[in-house]
């Protein structure tokens, strides 16, 4: 069975490459630290792909057509869409292998996925693989989950989800190793009248029971009491899922700030 | 539930490259969509907060936002105008 040997969940807030003078010095200092943790983590696991899970922000995916998830299947995606994110433009190879495998893996049990061969990458991905592997070494198959035009799926879903790709992901080729990367939050809000506003008891609560003992916890969010912390909290699911994927297995926190410059709670966890 | 039809207006502009030109004169852009009186108001002013209560979403909001050249950090007030309340 293939190995799934790393899980890195962190906030994807383009402040970081395209006005890190925003946030207070130290606080920068010390998400672009968590982001050198992470990459070397990325190094270490020797991982042959990542699967990387993100919500989107309406620039692909839209409600003529809105997946609950979707998969990406293509060897290479380009992005940002946001030409101004401080990050080249640029494609990132991936893998239509363990894609694939994904996909009919989960329309036989599991996930009625959607699929796309043409995405587009927006910050939410590009941002965080960029200052986790700049040289964009580890192929990639991204996975969407909407976080962006409600009614999205719940935690508890989101959870089930990550324990059914962890057991795909054991069910591929067993001479690959698989990590894992899940995008987004903590907590914010885009474009409602609360943007600026950070709930840092929530994020602190999140973490908490996000690395704690009794992961499942995350899974008795409802909808309200994650969207009374910010609208775009809700991107809070690709952690939930990484969740899922590791339940049981031990997490480390890696940062965490409420950076005001930046509007975003923005945290960072390594799991093995 | 978001609104359909002032929601793909926002999403139509993404990609535009004749935006700015766009902006600059959008009743005729708007011709081409099924919108309320008020939603071509809202759009036309443009109304924020108004748009929010009108169920267009947020991230589209603050994307039409942002190409009328405003300032991030004064959005929030400028929503906050007719918005419904977040959260709730």
């Amino acid at each position: 069975m293939a190995e799934l040997v790393l899980g890195l969940a962190t906030s994807h807030v383009a402040f970081i490459t395209q006005s890190p003078e925003m946030g207070s010095p130290a606080q920068v200092e010390g998400f672009r630290n968590g982001y050198q943790r992470l990459g070397q983590a990325l190094r270490d696991s020797r991982a042959d792909v990542a699967v990387v899970i993100s919500g989107e922000h309406l620039n692909y995916f839209f409600i003529d057509n809105m997946p609950a998830f979707c998969i990406g299947v293509a060897d290479g995606f380009e992005g940002p869409t946001e030409r101004g994110a401080g990050i080249p433009y640029r494609r990132i190879p991936a893998s239509v292998e363990l894609a694939n495998f994904l996909l009919t893996s989960g329309l036989d049990q599991g996930v009625d996925w959607a699929r796309t061969e043409g995405w587009e990458l927006d910050h939410g991905i590009m941002v965080p693989l960029y200052m986790i592997d700049q040289e964009a070494r580890v192929p990639i198959v991204p996975v969407f989950i909407n976080c962006a035009a409600p009614p999205c799926p719940t935690a508890r879903r989101c959870y089930a989800f990550g324990e059914w790709l962890r057991d795909a992901i054991a069910r591929w080729d067993p001479s690959k190793r698989v990590a894992i990367i899940a995008t987004g939050g903590l907590s914010h809000s885009v474009g409602t009248e609360r943007m600026g506003w950070i709930d840092e008891a929530f994020d602190r609560k999140f973490i908490a029971d996000f690395i704690g003992s009794d992961r499942r916890k995350i899974t008795t969010l409802t909808d309200e009491q994650i969207a009374a912390a910010g609208n775009s909290t809700s991107e809070i699911r690709s952690w939930i899922a990484l969740g899922g994927a590791f339940d049981r297995r031990p997490a480390e926190l890696v940062f965490y700030e409420p950076i005001t410059g930046f509007a975003t709670g923005c945290g960072q966890v390594l799991m093995r | 539930m978001a609104q359909y039809d002032v929601n793909r207006v926002l999403f139509d502009l993404i990609r535009k490259p004749d935006r700015a030109e766009i902006l600059k004169n959008l009743g005729p852009f708007l011709e081409g969509y099924r919108l309320s009186d008020a939603e071509k108001a809202a759009l036309l002013d443009p109304g924020y907060g108004q748009l929010l209560a009108l169920g267009a979403l947020p991230n589209l909001v603050f994307k039409y936002y942002l190409w009328h050249g405003l300032p991030p950090g004064e959005y929030a007030a400028r929503a906050a105008v007719n918005a419904p309340k977040s959260g709730s």
